[in-house]
């Protein structure tokens, strides 16, 4: 009773308390005196005492607790114990039917971060919940550990604590060298302990969820034994594509936590052969795995062979800058020391192995671009580019050597593909023994090279050309001669050699085709003309040499003028080198026929003591007749022919062709030009007539105007003023007369010169109107559609915001 | 390294030596033969096993001027064959790049397929292997023999092997050769294999050859002329054996 006097202090109260004695279960009494006391502001303890005598009046109701529970919470004014407290029992008092309040207690924990709290309502939770209803609790459980718990934990990770990997490799590599005893993280017992509970009744979908999570909170031990149990039905785990990649690697990271080191070593393998592409990740992992146990000599060894294995760049660069900082920081960590601890310089050079690591370190700089080299030959071993790089790297005679050896053993032949490419491996070979004085040794090298399969001809073209340049050099030009006669053996039936290689290519080896080679036969050539041989062997030889080419249908246009001009210079004998342009003109097409014949046609008429005018003009008509039915345009010939009849003395024939060579190209303005004008000078004012008649009519309305000019004057100087001006109303009509000054000045110094005033004011009427007639609107013509519009200079620009200041900096 | 050394004899540091690397093994062995361009011939599996020698700076020096003095003592004779005939070195080719000399132990060997190719060369090999056969320092003796080709469009200058060398090592050789021929070829004649292995007693090495005569026509006189010393020597360690157109090696001791 004296409970209740301190509570009940007033006449409202009592009556409150009466109404309650006669309707105990009335909710709506309960609530209306709460409200009451509420408002009064009374003590938190009196409210808290009325509420708990409402709701024990209402113990089966889960839904008067709840609303207890979040009244009392939204309070604020009892800790989180005391509240516990009150609701634990109130919890295991439940028989049943409380889930709603359960989650409520589960809520109020994990907002209060209470793990112990937390522990205690899941286990009674899941006492009093239904199987099926589990999940709820679990779900709020494991919410809480993923958003508050878990990233505390990787955040004490001690691969994330660092700024940068420089960092964590520095620390780790101290803390290895200095500090003996390793440091392990603390792992996060409270969350590993809620998860193994969850695993072992997690549904398979989310099995792998939940295992993840496991490795989260750092407790290897357990993560080594579910990872077995639930991966690997209880034995070691191998490497598989089967189990998620992330996993595999939780469990390889628990290996080492738990220095199961041989273990570690043995999966960490299996990874790199099952997830290739990941190789790297786990190459730098197991160095750091190594440089934790201290064992510096296998971190080099590790990342060595990785080195040596790696098939792209991004993996050499990555694994090279480790090993590169390693060794550095390697070596910085122990100065440091030294210096801050002058006891442990005693037999530090040894202990530290000094001199080793900084001899590894400055192998590693100056082998960059070696090792490098090795990558690009790992990744394409006939890259010709890439080995002929790689000698460049190596200081001496005997290095660069074996790299070529090693380069020509490694290449396939037959996957170089770009021509010719191959044999400046061999040539630079050779090359290296020649200079180096080493002759036989160079001859060999080539001698062995040009027994290699090539696919390109070009390959075997360099090597005897090499060869030959050697020996020409060293021993002469005979030499050079024989080596090339030797490469260019004809074999007895050429045509069938041929044929078979290009029907059998593949089969067929590229020294069959040699002979056809014209790469060869040129400088067989150049040295046969520039030997020292007697003027009759000479051109015995090199005759002979032009002959077989042109037998072998390997001599080209300029083979032949070459064989002709080399026939002229050494036996003065014409007519045989004319006979070889005519072989020539029978062989190539009309285009290369028009060039051979401008050449042949002008020593021809400069040979008039050996061939007839005649002859001439009939190689002159047989030339133009084969060339202009091809469509050629022969007006270089057309212009040679009609001066050769003019110093022929004859001038009509001479202009007549120069017109016939105008007809074939109608609108040449410089062809007619020239026929006109030659009309005039050969044939006098008169007799050209025609030819600017015709040149008039023939020329393009652009052109017009000056050989109008050109023919008015012809009449005028004959008189006919009627007819020059004609042909200047004809010339003037086509163009501006702002445009066509020269013909207007030349027609108003016609009329002021020989005309009156009526011809006069007739020129300037006709100029008037053309004037009229031809003016050009240019800003109208840019504004129509397709012509680019142009804007005047000057007009100013408005600006597009009318508020814009206009501030001249 | 040896033959660089008798090569480049006038250096005496080791340190000069260094910086001559020969010419690998490995590169004239895997480009041994120039790629046939015979249009004609029916491709096979053919092959041929014989003794190697590549010859040193010296010694191919010595041979050419074993091979001057012989042809001077051609020239000063009152033979006319012997006047006008020109023998070409075979140590060299003719465009002055040096040529391994051979001692032939077999004929062209054609085989059916690659398989049995292959199959005559483990069976060799084998055989080697297990018939105790030593390496030998190959000798010459001193005078010159004269063969016909065997087309007979030309005629070769050879040394015969030491008849010692020849009635022994060379006999065990051409044995283990017969076997391994037999044991590939099980259906064939004695006789047939006798036809592919070179006798013992007509082991020689070709060392020059000249065109437009027959060896009756010299036998006789080339008996009476003697070659210069030093004769060339080498240490056998292996048989060669051409496949495709590598020359394979194989060792006489596994």
């Amino acid at each position: 009773m004296d409970c209740i006097n301190q509570y009940i202090i007033d006449e409202e109260d009592i009556a409150f308390e009466y109404e309650l004695q006669r309707t105990p279960l009335s909710i709506t009494t309960w609530r209306r005196y709460l409200e009451n006391w509420e408002s009064q502001r009374r003590p938190i303890s009196h409210l808290v005492w009325l509420y708990e005598r409402f709701c024990r009046q209402f113990a089966d109701k889960e839904d008067t607790w709840c609303d207890y529970l979040r009244w009392i919470i939204d309070k604020h004014q009892l800790n989180s114990l005391t509240i516990y407290q009150k609701f634990i029992h109130i919890l295991e008092g439940f028989s049943t039917g409380c889930e709603k309040f359960c989650i409520l207690m589960m809520e109020f924990a994990t907002s209060e971060y209470q793990l112990e709290m937390i522990r205690h309502i899941l286990d009674i939770s899941l006492r009093k919940l239904e199987v099926g209803s589990h999940w709820k609790m679990w779900e709020i459980v494991f919410k809480f550990l993923e958003e508050k718990i878990l990233p505390l934990t990787e955040l004490s990770d001690s691969q994330d604590e660092y700024q940068d990997e420089q960092e964590q490799m520095e620390t780790l590599i101290h803390k290895s060298l200095f500090n003996r005893e390793e440091e392990q993280d603390t792992p996060d017992l409270w969350s590993s302990h809620i998860l193994q509970r969850y695993i072992k009744i997690a549904p398979n979908w989310n099995l792998q969820n939940s295992l993840q999570k496991l490795a989260s909170t750092k407790n290897y031990k357990a993560v080594h034994a579910l990872y077995q149990r639930y991966l690997s039905h209880g034995s070691e785990l191998v490497a598989t594509l089967e189990i998620p990649f992330s996993l595999q690697v939780n469990y390889l990271i628990s290996l080492d936590y738990l220095q199961m080191d041989k273990k570690y070593a043995s999966f960490l393998q299996q990874l790199q052969t099952v997830f290739p592409g990941h190789s790297t990740e786990f190459t730098i992992m197991w160095a750091k795995h190594e440089i934790k146990r201290s064992h510096f000599h296998r971190v080099t060894e590790i990342l060595e062979n990785a080195m040596k294995s790696t098939l792209d760049f991004k993996s050499f660069t990555t694994i090279y800058e480790f090993e590169s900082s390693f060794e550095k920081l390697y070596l910085e960590n122990v100065i440091e020391e030294l210096k801050a601890n002058p006891c442990l310089q005693k037999d530090a050079r040894e202990k530290f192995e000094l001199s080793a690591h900084l001899s590894h370190l400055q192998r590693l700089v100056e082998t960059h671009s070696l090792r490098l080299n090795d990558l690009k030959l790992r990744q394409n071993p006939n890259s010709v580019e890439t080995w002929k790089h790689r000698v460049t790297l190596f200081e001496t005679f005997k290095d660069k050597c074996n790299v070529y050896a090693e380069a020509i053993l490694s290449i396939d032949p037959t996957k170089v593909f770009v021509p010719g490419s191959l044999a400046t491996i061999w040539c630079e070979y050779a090359a290296s023994y020649w200079n180096a004085q080493i002759f036989d040794t160079a001859r060999e090298v080539w001698d062995r090279a040009l027994r290699v399969p090539f696919p390109h001809l070009e390959d075997l073209e360099t090597i005897w050309v090499s060869w030959t340049e050697h020996e020409i050099y060293e021993t002469g030009i005979e030499k050079g001669l024989q080596i090339l006669k030797t490469a260019l053996q004809v074999p007895n039936s050429p045509e069938e050699v041929l044929e078979n290689y290009k029907r059998n290519k593949k089969k067929i080896p590229t020294q069959a085709i040699v002979f056809t080679s014209l790469k060869l036969w040129s400088f067989y050539l150049d040295l046969q003309e520039a030997s020292t041989a007697d003027q009759i062997d000479l051109v015995e030889k090199t005759s002979l040499t032009y002959e077989t080419m042109i037998h072998l249908k390997v001599a080209t246009p300029m083979h032949f003028i070459q064989y002709a001009h080399f026939l002229q210079e050494h036996t003065n004998d014409k007519i045989k080198s004319f006979q070889i342009y005519e072989r020539a003109l029978s062989l190539f097409p009309r285009e290369v026929q028009y060039e051979i014949w401008n050449i042949y046609l002008r020593e021809a008429i400069n040979a008039i003591k050996i061939l007839s005018t005649e002859s001439i003009r009939d190689l002159f008509d047989q030339a133009l007749e084969s060339l202009i039915s091809s469509e050629i345009d022969c007006r270089s010939i057309f212009i040679l022919y009609s001066d050769f009849e003019e110093k022929n003395g004859l001038a009509k024939r001479s202009v007549d062709i120069l017109l016939t060579g105008c007809r074939t190209r109608i609108q040449d303005s410089n062809m007619w030009e020239m026929c006109v004008s030659k009309a005039h000078r050969l044939l006098g004012n008169e007799a050209s007539r025609p030819y600017y008649e015709e040149c008039l009519q023939r020329i393009s309305n652009s052109k017009v105007a000056p050989q109008a000019r050109a023919f008015a004057e012809i009449e005028t100087h004959l008189g006919e003023l009627d007819r020059a001006r004609e042909i200047l109303k004809y010339g003037a009509q086509f163009f501006h007369p702002s445009k066509n000054v020269e013909l207007w000045e030349f027609w108003e110094e016609l009329e002021l010169q020989n005309g009156d005033k009526e011809s006069y004011k007739a020129m300037l009427k006709l100029k008037r109107k053309l004037e009229g007639e031809l003016s050009v609107n240019t800003e109208l013509e840019s504004q129509k559609e397709g012509n680019v519009q142009f804007i005047s200079a000057s007009q100013k620009k408005a600006p597009l915001n009318p508020e814009e200041i206009d501030l001249n900096i | 390294m040896n033959r660089v050394r008798e090569d480049y004899g006038s250096s005496d540091s080791e340190s000069d030596l260094e910086t001559f690397p020969e010419l690998p093994d490995a590169i004239l062995d895997k480009y041994h033969l120039t790629p046939s361009i015979n249009m004609n011939r029916v491709t096979g599996f053919n092959s041929f096993v014989y003794l190697e020698l590549r010859l040193s700076k010296s010694q191919r020096m010595n041979l050419t001027r074993m091979l001057a003095h012989f042809q001077a003592q051609c020239g000063n004779s009152d033979i006319d064959v012997l006047k006008r005939i020109k023998f070409e070195p075979l140590h060299m080719s003719p465009l002055g790049s040096p040529e391994p000399l051979h001692v032939s132990l077999s004929r062209g060997l054609e085989f059916r397929d690659s398989i049995q190719r292959d199959q005559f060369q483990r069976c060799l090999s084998a055989r080697l292997g297990s018939s105790c056969l030593n390496p030998i320092d190959i000798e010459f003796e001193p005078k010159f023999q004269i063969l016909d080709s065997r087309l007979k469009d030309r005629v070769f200058l050879t040394l015969p092997v030491l008849s010692s060398q020849r009635s022994h090592w060379f006999k065990s050789v051409c044995q283990v050769l017969w076997e391994s021929l037999r044991e590939v070829w099980p259906s064939c004649k004695d006789e047939e294999i006798d036809e592919m292995v070179c006798s013992p007693e007509s082991m020689h090495m070709s060392i020059a050859q000249a065109y437009g005569t027959t060896a009756s026509e010299l036998a006789v006189w080339i008996q009476l002329l003697e070659p210069l010393r030093p004769l060339p020597t080498w240490n056998i360690t292996h048989l060669k054996l051409d496949k495709n157109r590598e020359s394979m090696k194989i060792p006489l001791v596994t």
